[in-house]
């Protein structure tokens, strides 16, 4: 008789009674039978815990990236304008114990040795700038604000920072000696928000006389041509007027300068150009600074509570969604103790069912993912990109870098499968007689 | 061949010790199809479950085909039972997303059995029992005694040695019971293994042999 058991002996031994699989094969085994399960709970399990599963996981990813990406948009906004209105790629500032750069000609045979460099040295000075004076009476203070005023070469700072294009009123300096560009945070009435605490000049008009009172004491009249605003507050809150004239007030020599700043081209690292100008003799006198080490200490400090912020929101949404991911599973767990139990009994192991719910919350979370960056891609990034977070000192966009999205990624991927794999466990681990009765 | 050999199980609640097993030995043939019958609370169940590795007994030994089962650790345990043993419970508790079939294969895919070759079988065992048109059903779309029935047939896929039964058709109606027995009886024929356990005597006696028990202890051996 033809045995639909296959027990042609029913004498027939135990089959591999003590026999247990190498770890390798039984990984596979595992692999395999928790893929099988997985897959059939998603095809077929139920849709409202599907979705809810797919949108808190999505949530968590946008929460994640957005709020901290617009951060980040807003600080890296602060220091593309920084850099590209005061310091460029490379910046150079006489160390502290010195007034003016040293070995300047040095440092230019180096910048003028190095094909495609760009250059603009200035020489800088604090000085109070008043305004009204000849309307109000001498027994009244007329507007005054101390400011850094900045000697330039316009021909030379034009080729080097965007301060020309970013001239709002008027026009920028020209060979004339007594014209002077004043910085947005300097005057009212230019821009609808104003940076820095301090005072101003008030209602400033293109074509109006300041005076400006160096530190020696010379008092000089200058006519106002243009009013910049950079959104960097160092520029914004600078006169500038040309270097001669500065030069002359100052009496210093020709090759005096207080910052140098370099653009270099695209095939020369501004990292070897750094080297190179530290390498120079007396270098170590100057503060040879990249552009990000040249960032106000101010700007610095808010691109790091920009980031804690951008961190602690991300944390947040982590917290919760991990949270969420784990009541989801442990309820959804719980109810099927019985199934589970009974699968055990039947030999499949606690390892093959926790993983089966590892594998479902891993396509639940690719599914988020995709749906997420698709999102970014088509709604949230083209929307902040044409419509910018507008703050006094910058313009905020959303600004993810891949190794910024790939870490949160990694961290979302590692908290969603644990939040998986501890409800899964509590409840698989437990004996197996008492699940199947309910104990 | 199963040895049961001086089984006891206690359980412990605080100070109180409830002696539910008291010393049973017995021996079961290899295609024997054995009853174990008796009233609630006489420890029928608790004894399946000592014998189907899924509680330890509190002492005594239980050797099956010369291996001492109870010596096992619980991953050799689960595997023992994955190749050797299949089980029907009270309920089917048939996986609710899977198809019968899918229910029916899964514990040989864990078994290492090839995917097409364990689905092959599968559906020679619905077929066997009469359940060919439902293969692809969802327990959802089954009736009770279906659903028995598919629990009996994922039990059995895996050509275990021994199918244990725990009150099989205590779920279900006259008709529907008997058709199950009548499925264990054609799997008996075909040299399976079955330990059942029920309090209901008409199916008891369609057994074998039947054990009849009361307060923890075999009270009757009876040859059918």
């Amino acid at each position: 008789m033809k045995s639909i058991l296959g027990i042609k002996n029913p004498r027939k031994k135990c089959k591999d009674t003590v026999y247990m699989p190498t770890q390798l094969n039984n990984l596979k085994l595992i692999i395999r039978t928790a893929f099988f399960i997985a897959s059939k709970s998603i095809q077929r399990g139920s849709l409202i815990v599907k979705l809810v599963t797919v949108f808190i996981l999505l949530l968590t990813f946008l929460n994640l990236l957005v709020i901290g990406g617009l951060l980040i948009g807003i600080t890296e906004d602060v220091s593309v304008k920084v850099k590209d209105s005061l310091t460029g790629d490379v910046f150079i500032e006489p160390s502290l114990e010195y007034d003016y750069i040293q070995n300047t000609g040095d440092i230019f045979s180096v910048l003028k040795g190095t094909p495609g460099v760009r250059y603009s040295p200035r020489l800088t000075t604090g000085a109070s700038i008043e305004y009204e004076y000849k309307s109000v009476g001498s027994e009244k203070n007329p507007p005054r604000v101390s400011a850094v005023v900045a000697g330039i070469d316009p021909l030379l700072e034009a080729q080097v920072t965007n301060i020309e294009q970013r001239v709002i009123a008027g026009s920028f300096l020209n060979e004339n000696w007594d014209f002077i560009v004043l910085g947005s945070s300097l005057v009212d009435g230019y821009t609808s928000s104003k940076m820095g605490s301090g005072s101003t000049l008030g209602h400033v008009l293109i074509g109006d006389k300041v005076r400006i009172r160096f530190s020696n004491n010379n008092l000089l009249e200058f006519t106002v041509v243009g009013i910049v605003n950079s959104k960097s507050s160092t520029v914004d809150q600078r006169a500038f007027v040309n270097q001669k004239i500065l030069r002359q007030i100052l009496s210093t020599a020709g090759n005096s300068y207080s910052e140098i700043a370099i653009v270099t081209p695209n095939n020369i690292a501004p990292a070897s150009l750094i080297e190179e100008l530290r390498d120079i003799p007396r270098g170590n006198r100057n503060d040879v600074k990249s552009s990000d080490e040249a960032i106000p200490s101010a700007v610095g400090d808010l691109k790091k509570a920009f980031g804690l912020i951008g961190n602690l929101v991300g944390a947040t949404a982590l917290f919760v969604g991990i949270i969420t991911i784990f009541v989801i599973i442990f309820v959804n767990v719980s109810s099927r103790r019985r199934y589970l139990g009974i699968l055990k009994a039947q030999g499949i192991s606690a390892p093959t069912l926790i993983l089966s719910y590892v594998f479902q919350i891993i396509f639940y979370m690719l599914v988020g993912l995709i749906l997420g960056t698709i999102i970014i891609l088509i709604f949230l990034q083209p929307y902040f990109a044409k419509n910018p977070i507008s703050l006094p000192m910058a313009e905020g966009e959303l600004f993810l870098t891949q190794a910024y999205v790939s870490i949160r990624v990694i961290v979302l991927f590692i908290a969603a499968v644990i939040s998986t794999f501890i409800p899964a466990w509590l409840i698989i681990r437990q004996n197996t007689l008492n699940a199947i009765l309910g104990r | 061949m199963i040895k049961v050999n001086e089984i006891i199980k206690n359980f412990t609640n605080g100070d109180i010790v409830t002696k539910v097993l008291k010393g049973i030995s017995f021996e079961v043939p290899d295609g024997q199809f054995l009853s174990i019958m008796g009233p609630s609370g006489t420890g029928k169940s608790t004894l399946l479950y000592q014998m189907g590795l899924l509680d330890e007994p509190t002492s005594g030994s239980i050797i099956i085909d010369e291996t001492d089962v109870l010596h096992f650790k619980e991953a050799e345990a689960t595997r023992f039972r994955l190749k050797n043993f299949g089980f029907v419970f009270q309920d089917s508790a048939l996986i609710p997303e899977f198809t019968a079939l899918e229910n029916a294969i899964l514990p040989n895919l864990m078994a290492g059995y090839d995917y097409k070759k364990s689905k092959e079988e599968a559906t020679e065992m619905f077929k066997f029992l009469g359940m060919l048109d439902q293969v692809n059903h969802l327990p959802s779309q089954l009736s009770g005694g279906e659903q028995q029935r598919a629990s009996v047939i994922r039990a059995i896929a895996g050509k275990p040695k021994i199918l244990f039964a725990d009150e099989p058709t205590a779920n279900l109606d006259t008709e529907k019971s008997r058709d199950l027995m009548s499925a264990l009886l054609k799997l008996h024929k075909q040299g399976q293994t079955i330990v059942m356990v029920t309090h209901e005597e008409e199916y008891a006696k369609m057994a074998q042999r039947m054990l009849y028990m009361r307060d923890g202890k075999i009270e009757k051996d009876t040859i059918l």
